[in-house]
């Protein structure tokens, strides 16, 4: 899956507060067409990693590199999804998916073609003009999604989206998620404290330790694509998760002991 | 859905009409003394009489122009005031309790005051009007701003918006709710402070109908202000819930 240069590249980046260290010195790379998952233990600075990648959180040293060029307060090219539900109250489905796009002048029916595409790519058809509060959790994040999707991002970065979602939801949207990523070719960068839910859809998983957050271990996945969620059902699956865990679970044990105090 | 607004109209003008109906009957079986209590007819004919004469639409009118002038002026200071409030959160913690405790307060006193201000005329009205709806529009739309869900705002970071797109295109809309209910307090409190200054010193408008009804026992006068009142403020509700629905429709 690492075809020639990366993508984005993260090269020794450290958040300091003044009383404590979040992250210590991390690196690593994601390639094109790739889906990389972030996974550490509660508390580990994972989604302030991201958010430093997307430049909403200051970095205190280290370099972020899109297509070799470093970055400072994010980059057009980045894409974000958030755990929360984040999609506009005030508009319905397809208004939401065409903001991006409004806020960059693109023109009345040049956004509202592309949002009726992605409408189509993310199976909402039917949806398109209802509000926020008459979608369900797994919808609204769907919309979230295609909001992102809508500005053609080089990378998306996607700290725990179905975190909020029960776990039967969780496993259908991110089929549905290597499914578009497999048709567009999408770039991901996936932060998330499920192990199954890590293996299921990457191809490489960053094990992060307990505070401060370093790279502990990065595990290959060569599961074959595509991928649906049957996948969860063969051996290998199980094993990888097993992989995944024995390198977590010190990791996981320490965190825990650090929030017990 | 057509079917249950007509079934809403129906029940509230049918509760009405039966509440004036009532009065209409204990007036005329003389169980109230007609000092205090008149017949919702008598009123009514008193009504068609002033109307034909002019004299009710043209007070009608001056009610109209005192609470539409202050209510356009508190809206020009008091949303930027509730803008600034949010903007430099120091002064926001600073002033929002001091404004809660004013907007409490009985300024309706001061009118003496404000007569030898600005004159016994609509600038003394609008004046006192203006400050009282100024006040519950600053402070909703400062608490609307305040309370909006930080996630809205960083996906506007997210997106590399500038400052000025977050505010108009995601700070404001998200507020908007809270801001449009601010409008609506402060329309009523401008209506009421409008109708009793004019009540009190007699000078032109619904208020001082009441008010000479008030003085000289004429007690469908006085019935027509209040009514007058209310069909005032029905229609400046029912204009912004219209501005309302299109702001959540568009």
């Amino acid at each position: 899956m690492k075809n020639g240069a990366p993508i984005l590249e993260v090269r020794n980046l450290s958040k300091e507060y003044s009383d404590f260290t979040a992250i210590d010195n991390v690196g690593f790379e994601v390639y094109r067409h790739e889906f990389v998952s972030i996974i550490g233990p509660s508390g580990c600075g994972k989604s302030t990693l991201l958010e430093m990648i997307a430049g909403l959180v200051p970095k205190s040293s280290g370099e972020v590199l899109i297509k070799g060029v470093a970055v400072k307060d994010g980059h057009a090219s980045i894409g974000i999804i958030f755990q929360q539900e984040s999609i506009f109250p005030w508009r319905t489905a397809l208004e939401n998916m065409e903001f991006g796009l409004q806020m960059q002048g693109a023109s009345k029916d040049e956004r509202r073609k592309k949002a009726l595409e992605m409408i189509e790519l993310m199976g909402l058809g039917g949806f398109e003009n209802r509000y926020p509060d008459q979608l369900s959790g797994g919808m609204k994040q769907r919309v979230a999604i295609a909001r992102a999707l809508v500005m053609e991002p080089e990378i998306l970065l996607m700290d725990e989206p179905f975190g909020a979602l029960d776990e039967q939801t969780r496993i259908i949207l991110g089929e549905e998620l290597l499914r578009i990523r497999q048709e567009i070719g999408q770039t991901i960068l996936f932060v998330t404290h499920n192990i199954n839910e890590a293996v299921q859809l990457s191809d490489r998983v960053v094990i992060m330790s307990a505070r401060p957050g370093k790279v502990k271990a990065v595990i290959d996945i060569d599961l074959e694509r595509p991928r649906t969620s049957a996948v969860i059902s063969t051996e290998k699956f199980g094993r990888l998760v097993g992989e995944v865990w024995l390198q977590l679970r010190e990791e996981a044990l320490k965190s825990f002991r650090q929030t017990a105090r | 859905m057509a079917s249950r607004r007509g079934r809403e109209t129906a029940a509230r003008w049918i509760f009405i009409a039966a509440l004036l109906a009532a009065l209409e009957g204990v007036v005329r079986l003389d169980w109230v003394d007609r000092i205090f209590v008149t017949a919702p007819s008598l009123v009514a004919a008193t009504a068609w009489e002033k109307i034909l004469s002019g004299e009710l639409p043209a007070l009608f009118v001056t009610t109209l122009f005192s609470v539409g002038a202050a209510f356009l002026l508190a809206m020009v200071v008091g949303l930027p005031a509730g803008y600034a409030l949010w903007r430099f959160p120091l002064f926001g913690r600073a002033y929002d309790e001091l404004l809660s405790a004013l907007f409490a307060s009985p300024w309706i006193l001061l009118y003496p005051i404000f007569l030898v201000i600005f004159g016994r005329g609509l600038g003394a009205i609008i004046a006192m009007g203006f400050l009282s709806g100024m006040i519950p529009i600053a402070l909703n739309t400062h608490h609307g701003l305040r309370d909006v869900n930080p996630i809205y705002l960083k996906v506007g970071t997210g997106m590399r918006l500038k400052e000025r797109q977050i505010v108009r295109h995601i700070l404001f809309p998200a507020a908007a709710p809270m801001i449009l209910s601010g409008l609506k307090l402060g329309v009523t409190y401008i209506l009421i402070s409008v109708i009793a200054v004019e009540f009190l010193v007699e000078i032109g408008g619904i208020g001082t109908l009441a008010s000479k009804g008030y003085f000289w026992f004429n007690t469908e006068e006085l019935y027509l202000g209040m009514a007058g009142a209310i069909v005032l403020s029905m229609i400046f509700i029912h204009l912004l819930g219209r501005a309302e629905s299109r702001l959540f429709t568009s």
